[in-house]
C-alpha cells in the first residue's frame, strides 16, 4: 500500500464499500491479535498499526458520506472506561470527579471556622480583614490585566504565521491531524459543519476527522449520515454514560485517534481555512515544549445585538491581549474550548481531558503547564455563533464559571506543589485568572450594593466596616478600578481591530452586571450539580446570515 | 502527578526558524539618571538655599504642604482633609516626605518637603525632555544644549527649588508631551494611552491642565482622522475612537475631582466657587494690569523666540508631513494659550509663573526642527556635518538663551515677575525687608505655638482658619496639631456656628484687614476682632513679625 500518494492507491475501485468493510475487519482483527500478544506499545507495532489505518483513510476518502466507525464490544468499554475514569485512576488530585475530598472538606471548615471564631471575637475588625484582602485582590486583578494589555504587544507573544508561509510549508513535512469534532444534540450545525471542515487546506490524506456523537442522540446521527463530505470523516459512537460532558466525548475520541496533532473544533466552528498549516509552522518552529496551540476565537453574528458585541470585544480581548499576555509572561494559559491543537504526546503524557470539570480546556491549558508543556497563541480565528440571548447567555457563563471553579479547586488541593510546579508569578496569575474572575463577579453585586447605599443612605454599619484607610483604598479602587476596567474595553476595540465596538466597551459595566447573574447560578450549581454540562443552544442565529462559507462542488441534499 | 503513558517524542518536523529578537532599551534608564541626578541635586540645592538660608517660602507651596500634613496629623485625619481649593496631586505626592516629618521636623516646620518635590518633579521634567529630543532622533549636541538651556532657565531652575506645582505640572506636561509625540509618530495605542494617562496626573495637579487636554484631543481626531484609510465613517470612527482612548483619563479625572468635591464640600467647582479661591482672591487684589496685550507681553518675555520658531517648525512638519509638531503645540502651547486668555479676561492673577510653559515650548520646537538631525548625519561630508551641528547649537544656543535672559529681566521687574521679585530681591541684592509681612520670609509664628502648645489643651479646644495666613504655620509647629479644630475638619461649620456647644475653648482671629477678612471667624462673627461679638473674651495678642496681628479668644460659656 502506497502511504504517500493517495492518488495512486490499488484501493481505488469501484466498489470501495466492500473493500472499505473488508479493511475494518482485517484491521481490527489484527489490531486486536497486537493487543492480546500485548505488543500494543512496541514502535513496529504502533508503526503498523497506523500504516493500516492510513489505508483505511485513503479507502474512505473516496466515499460520499461519513462512515461510522465501528468498534469492538470489549474495545468500546475499555474505551469508555478510560474517557470517564483515566485521569481520576491515574491522578485522582488533578481530577474532579470527586471535587470536594476529605483533605478539601477540612481546609474548608478549617478556614470558615477560624473566620467565625474571628467574627465571634472581633466582628468589626474581622469584617475589616476580609473587605481589606479582597480590596488587595481586586487591585491586584486589574494591574494584572493592565500588565497584560501591555505584555501582549511583545512580539513573542502572539505567533503569527502568514498565509504563504502557511502554504510554503511541504506536504510531505506535515503531521497527520486528527479533528475531533464533539456535538450533542445539534442537527441544525452538521451541514455548515462539513462545509467549514470541507473548507479547510490541507491535504485529505493527513486529516482524521472524527465527528463524537452521543449513541442515543438519533437525531444528530440520522443528520450526519445524511451529508455529503468531500474530506474523510468518521462518526464515532460515544455509549452513552455519565457523565455527559464534552470532555468525556474527546477522551474518548481521542482513543480512537492516529493523528500526531490532535484539534478540537465545536460543531458550529468556521475555521480559518489555514489554520491547521499555521499551527504545524508553529509546532515546527518551536521545540517539543510547546504542546498545544490555541487559535483565537471570535463571532459571526457580532451585530446582532448588544450581547453579541459585548461578547465579541470579550474574546478579542481574550484571544488577542489576556492569553498573548500569558504566553508572553510564560504563565499558565487556560484555554478556549475549541480550535485548540495539541501534540497527541502532550496529551497522552498529562492523562488528557478530566471528564468531570467543566471547563475541561482550561484546567488542561493549567495541567499543561504543571507538566513543564506550554501553550503558545497563533494569529488565526474560528468564527462562532455568539450567544444572543441573555437565558442562554447566563447558562453558558455559569457552566464556565462553575468549570474556572472546580479548576481552582482542583488545583489548590496541594497548593505548596502547585506554587512550585507554576512558580511564583504563574500561581498568582493563576489565582489571579482562574480563581479571582468568578469570586470578583460574585462580589461585586455586594460592593455595589454597600456602594450605592453609601451614598443614598450612609448606613452606620457601613461607616464602622469602613474605617479611614479602608474607605479610601475601598472608594479609590471603586472608582479607578471600574474605571480601568471600562477603560481596558475601550482601549481593547482599537488594539484589536474592533473600532465599531466603542460604544459597547463604554457600556460594558452592565455586561459585568450580567456576569454576576451567571456566577450566582454557578454558585448554586457546584454546590448541587458540579459535572452537570449546561447545554449551550446553537443555531439562534439565522444561518444564512454567517456567508462567506464556500459552497461544496456536487452538494447532494 | 499522572503516570506518563508514552515517552514524550518531538514531531518529525523541520529546524526551529529563527524569530525576530527586538532588543529593549536600556540606555534610557541610563540617560535618565545622567540628567536626573544632576538636575535634581541643582534644584536641591536652590531649595535648600531658599529653605534654610534665606528662610524664603512661597506661600501657596506652604499651603499645600500643610493641607497634606492635616491630611496626616490633624485631629481628624482623613483624606478629604486635603481640601478641594486646589488639585490635589501636589499634597498627595508629599505625603511619603511628611511621614518622616517626626524624624526631621524641617521637612513640614519649614516646608522643606515641598523643596523636595518640586526638585525631584522639575528633575523628571528634565529627563523627559530630553527623552523627547531623543524620541525625535535629534542630534546629541544639540539635545544636550537644548536641554541644558531648558534645564538652568531661570524660571524652571527657580520653581525647581521653591516647592510649588510647577514642577510637578511641568513633568506630567512634558511626559504627556512626550507620548502624544510618539503617538503622533507611529499612531499606536500604548502611547496613546499614556499621554492621555498623564493628562490625567497634570489635571490633578493644576485646573490648566484641560487647556492641554482640549487642544491635544483636537490634534488626536486631526491626525487619527487624516491617517485612517477607507470611507468617512471608517476613518471617523477611528478619530472618535481614538480621542476616545485620550480623553478618558483626563476625563476621569476631572469628573471624579469634582464629583469628589461635590460630596464633600457641597461644590464641584471649589477653586472657583470657594469663599478662599482664586475668584475671591482676585477680588481682592483688584488688577488693573489684565489686558490682552499685557499678557502676551508676559507669555513672549517668557520666551520671546517662541513665536518664529513654531512657525518655522511648522513649515518643516508640513513638508516633512511630521505630525509631532503638534504635541508640544497642543500641550505646552495649549496651557500657555489658556493663559494669556484667561488673564486677558481677568480670570487669574496673571503671576508671571503662568506662562512657564513657554519656555518648554520654545525649547522643544527648537528640537522639533531638527527632528531626525542625528540619523542624516552619516551620510553627510564632514565639514557639511560640522556647519549642520554648528547652525543646530547656533538656533539652540539663541532661542534658550534669549528666553533665559528675558525671562530673568522679567523676574527682575515688580510688575511683572511680581512674586519672583518679591522673593527672590532680597536673596540677590540682600535686602532686608522693613516687614516680614508678605515679603515671603518664614513668619516667627514658633513663639505662638510654643504659647498654645504651653495651654495643655485637650483634642478640638482652639478653633482657626488654615486660610489665614499664619495659622498653617502655627498648626505644624505646634506640638499637638490636634489640639486645633481646622478648616479642613469635617466639623469645623458646626463648631464654628456653636464653639460653646461642642466644647472649644479658644477662638484664634487675625486682624479684619486684607485676607484677614476672608478669615471664616471674621465673616461669621463681623466684630469679634474689635469687641469680641459678645461670644468671647480676649485674652491674648499676638503681634508677631511675618503675620497678622492675631487675637486669641476665650468662648465665654452659653447664657440661658
Amino acid at each position: 500500500v502506497s502511504e504517500r500518494d493517495g492518488s495512486t492507491s490499488p484501493l481505488e475501485t469501484p466498489d470501495a464499500e466492500t473493500l472499505e468493510r473488508w479493511w475494518a475487519g482485517a484491521t481490527s482483527d489484527i489490531q486486536r491479535a497486537l493487543d492480546s500478544i500485548g505488543a500494543e506499545h512496541l514502535s513496529w507495532s504502533v508503526g503498523l498499526r497506523r500504516r493500516l489505518q492510513r489505508a483505511r483513510r485513503a479507502v474512505r476518502r473516496r466515499m460520499a458520506r461519513p462512515t461510522v466507525l465501528k468498534i469492538d464490544r470489549r474495545d468500546e468499554e475499555a474505551h469508555l472506561t478510560e474517557a470517564v475514569d483515566g485521569l481520576a485512576t491515574r491522578a485522582p488530585t488533578e481530577s474532579s470527579k470527586v471535587l470536594v475530598g476529605r483533605r478539601t472538606v477540612q481546609l474548608a471548615v478549617a478556614v470558615v471556622a477560624a473566620i467565625g471564631i474571628l467574627i465571634v471575637l472581633s466582628p468589626v475588625n474581622t469584617i475589616i480583614g476580609l473587605i481589606a484582602i479582597v480590596t488587595v485582590i481586586y487591585a491586584l486583578v486589574i494591574v494584572e490585566r493592565a500588565l497584560l494589555f501591555a505584555r501582549s504587544l511583545d512580539p513573542n507573544a502572539l505567533d503569527l504565521v502568514s498565509d504563504e508561509d502557511a502554504r510554503a510549508f511541504p506536504d510531505r513535512d506535515l503531521p497527520v491531524f486528527s479533528v475531533l469534532v464533539p456535538a450533542y444534540r445539534e442537527p441544525e450545525v452538521i451541514q455548515h459543519l462539513i462545509r467549514a471542515l470541507g473548507a479547510l487546506e490541507y491535504p485529505a490524506d493527513k486529516l482524521d476527522i472524527k465527528l463524537l456523537l452521543e449513541r442515543d442522540d438519533e437525531v444528530t446521527i440520522e443528520a450526519a449520515s445524511a451529508v455529503a463530505v468531500n474530506v474523510p470523516i468518521e462518526v464515532v459512537l460515544v455509549p452513552p454514560a455519565e457523565p455527559r460532558t464534552k470532555p468525556k466525548a474527546l477522551n474518548y475520541g481521542l482513543r480512537l485517534a492516529t493523528g500526531d496533532v490532535v484539534t478540537i473544533y465545536d460543531a458550529e466552528d468556521v475555521p480559518d481555512p489555514l489554520q491547521l498549516r499555521r499551527a504545524a509552522v508553529v509546532f515546527a518552529r518551536n521545540g517539543p515544549e510547546v504542546a498545544c496551540i490555541q487559535s483565537q476565537l471570535s463571532f459571526s453574528n457580532v451585530d446582532q445585538n448588544i450581547i453579541t458585541r459585548w461578547f465579541t470585544l470579550e474574546y478579542a480581548m481574550w484571544f488577542s491581549l489576556f492569553l498573548p499576555g500569558l504566553v508572553a509572561y510564560n504563565a499558565p494559559v487556560p484555554l478556549g474550548g475549541t480550535s485548540n491543537h495539541f501534540r497527541r504526546t502532550a496529551l497522552d503524557e498529562v492523562g488528557a481531558w478530566d471528564a468531570f470539570n467543566v471547563t475541561e480546556d482550561a484546567d488542561l491549558g493549567i495541567r499543561l503547564h504543571r507538566h513543564r508543556l506550554r501553550t503558545r497563541v497563533v494569529a488565526s480565528v474560528t468564527l462562532e455563533e455568539a450567544n444572543s440571548d441573555f437565558v442562554n447567555w447566563v447558562k453558558q457563563r455559569s457552566r464556565w464559571y462553575k468549570g474556572y471553579l472546580q479548576t481552582w479547586i482542583v488545583h489548590m488541593r496541594r497548593p505548596v506543589q502547585l506554587w512550585r510546579d507554576l512558580g511564583t508569578r504563574g500561581f498568582v496569575q493563576f489565582n489571579l485568572f482562574v480563581g479571582g474572575t468568578p469570586v470578583l463577579a460574585a462580589l461585586n453585586p455586594i460592593f455595589w450594593t454597600l456602594t450605592l447605599l453609601w451614598f443614598t443612605d450612609k448606613p452606620h454599619f457601613i461607616r464602622a466596616i469602613f474605617p479611614g484607610p479602608v474607605f479610601y483604598v475601598g472608594l479609590l479602587c471603586w472608582s479607578v478600578g471600574n474605571f480601568c476596567q471600562m477603560y481596558l474595553w475601550v482601549i481593547a476595540t482599537r488594539m484589536t481591530r474592533r473600532r465599531e465596538l466603542l460604544l459597547a466597551a463604554l457600556l460594558s459595566p452592565l455586561y459585568w452586571a450580567m456576569m454576576s447573574v451567571g456566577v450566582a447560578k454557578a454558585l448554586i450549581q457546584l454546590v448541587t450539580t458540579p459535572s452537570y454540562w449546561e447545554k449551550t443552544t446553537h443555531g439562534l442565529y439565522e444561518r444564512a446570515k454567517v456567508g462567506r462559507v464556500p459552497v461544496l462542488a456536487g452538494e447532494r441534499s | 502527578m499522572t503516570a506518563v503513558l508514552t515517552p514524550p517524542r518531538p514531531l518529525a518536523l523541520p529546524t526551529e526558524v529563527a524569530r525576530p529578537v527586538v532588543p529593549r532599551p536600556r540606555s534610557e534608564l541610563k540617560r535618565a539618571a545622567c540628567w536626573f541626578v544632576p538636575t535634581a541635586g541643582l534644584y536641591l540645592v536652590i531649595g535648600a538655599l531658599l529653605a534654610f538660608r534665606y528662610e524664603s517660602f512661597n506661600g501657596d507651596a506652604q499651603a499645600r504642604l500643610a493641607n497634606a500634613y492635616y491630611m496626616l496629623y490633624s485631629r481628624d485625619p482623613h483624606l478629604a482633609a486635603v481640601g478641594f481649593v486646589w488639585n490635589p496631586l501636589p499634597s498627595f505626592s508629599m505625603v511619603p516626605l511628611l511621614l518622616l516629618a517626626r524624624v526631621w521636623p524641617a521637612l513640614s516646620v519649614r516646608a522643606f518637603a515641598s523643596n523636595i518635590m518640586s526638585a525631584l518633579f522639575m528633575a523628571g521634567a528634565v529627563v523627559q525632555f530630553r527623552a523627547t529630543l531623543a524620541d525625535c532622533r535629534v542630534r546629541r549636541t544639540t539635545a544636550f544644549v537644548l536641554t541644558v538651556l531648558f534645564a538652568i532657565h531661570p524660571m524652571i531652575a527657580y520653581y525647581g527649588g521653591n516647592g510649588m506645582s510647577e514642577g510637578l505640572f511641568l513633568f506630567t506636561l512634558a511626559s504627556a508631551c512626550r507620548y502624544l509625540m510618539q503617538y503622533l509618530d507611529n499612531g499606536e495605542t500604548v502611547p496613546l494611552v499614556r499621554a492621555g494617562v498623564w493628562l490625567a496626573f497634570a489635571y490633578f495637579t493644576r485646573y490648566e491642565a484641560a487647556a492641554a487636554i482640549g487642544f491635544g484631543a483636537i490634534a488626536v481626531v486631526g491626525v487619527a482622522f487624516h491617517r485612517a484609510s477607507g470611507d468617512t465613517r471608517t476613518r471617523a470612527r477611528a478619530a472618535i475612537g481614538d480621542a476616545t482612548i485620550f480623553g478618558l483619563p483626563p476625563l476621569f479625572a476631572f469628573v471624579s475631582w469634582a464629583v469628589a468635591s461635590w460630596v464633600i464640600v457641597g461644590h464641584p467647582f471649589e477653586q472657583f466657587s470657594s469663599d478662599y479661591g482664586t475668584t475671591s482672591q482676585l477680588s481682592l487684589m483688584g488688577n488693573t494690569n489684565a489686558t490682552l496685550g499685557f499678557a502676551i507681553k508676559m507669555a513672549v518675555l517668557m520666551a520671546p523666540l517662541a513665536f518664529p520658531v513654531a512657525l518655522v517648525a511648522l513649515a518643516l512638519a508640513l513638508r516633512r508631513r511630521d505630525y509631532r509638531v503638534l504635541g508640544p503645540l497642543a500641550v505646552f502651547g495649549g496651557v500657555l494659550l489658556f493663559a494669556v486668555a484667561a488673564f486677558a479676561d481677568a480670570k487669574t492673577a496673571g503671576w508671571f509663573r503662568y506662562f512657564i510653559t513657554a519656555a518648554p515650548l520654545a525649547l522643544l520646537l527648537t528640537g522639533v526642527c531638527f527632528a531626525g538631525s542625528a540619523d542624516a548625519v552619516a551620510t553627510e561630508e564632514p565639514w557639511a556635518r560640522a556647519v549642520q551641528a554648528g547652525v543646530a547649537v547656533g538656533v539652540a544656543g539663541a532661542v534658550g538663551l534669549a528666553s533665559m535672559a528675558a525671562s530673568a529681566s522679567a523676574m527682575a521687574n515688580r510688575n511683572i515677575g511680581r512674586e519672583e521679585h518679591l522673593h527672590l530681591a532680597r536673596v540677590i541684592r540682600g535686602e532686608q525687608p522693613s516687614d516680614r509681612t508678605d515679603a515671603g520670609l518664614f513668619p516667627d509664628s514658633l513663639s505662638m505655638a510654643r504659647y498654645l502648645d504651653s495651654l495643655h489643651l485637650p483634642h478640638g479646644s482652639i478653633l482657626a482658619d488654615t486660610f489665614s495666613g499664619c495659622v498653617p504655620f502655627i498648626v505644624v509647629e505646634s506640638k499637638h496639631p490636634k489640639q486645633f479644630v481646622i478648616t479642613n475638619d469635617r466639623d469645623f461649620k458646626p463648631i464654628l456656628a456653636d464653639p460653646v456647644g461642642f466644647h472649644a475653648r479658644y477662638l484664634l482671629v487675625p486682624n479684619p484687614t486684607g485676607n484677614g477678612s476672608l478669615d471664616a471667624i471674621n465673616r461669621t462673627y463681623p466684630d469679634i476682632f474689635r469687641t469680641g461679638a459678645g461670644i468671647a473674651r480676649q485674652v491674648k495678642e499676638f503681634n508677631t513679625p511675618g503675620c497678622h496681628v492675631f487675637r486669641l479668644f476665650a468662648v465665654l460659656p452659653q447664657q440661658s
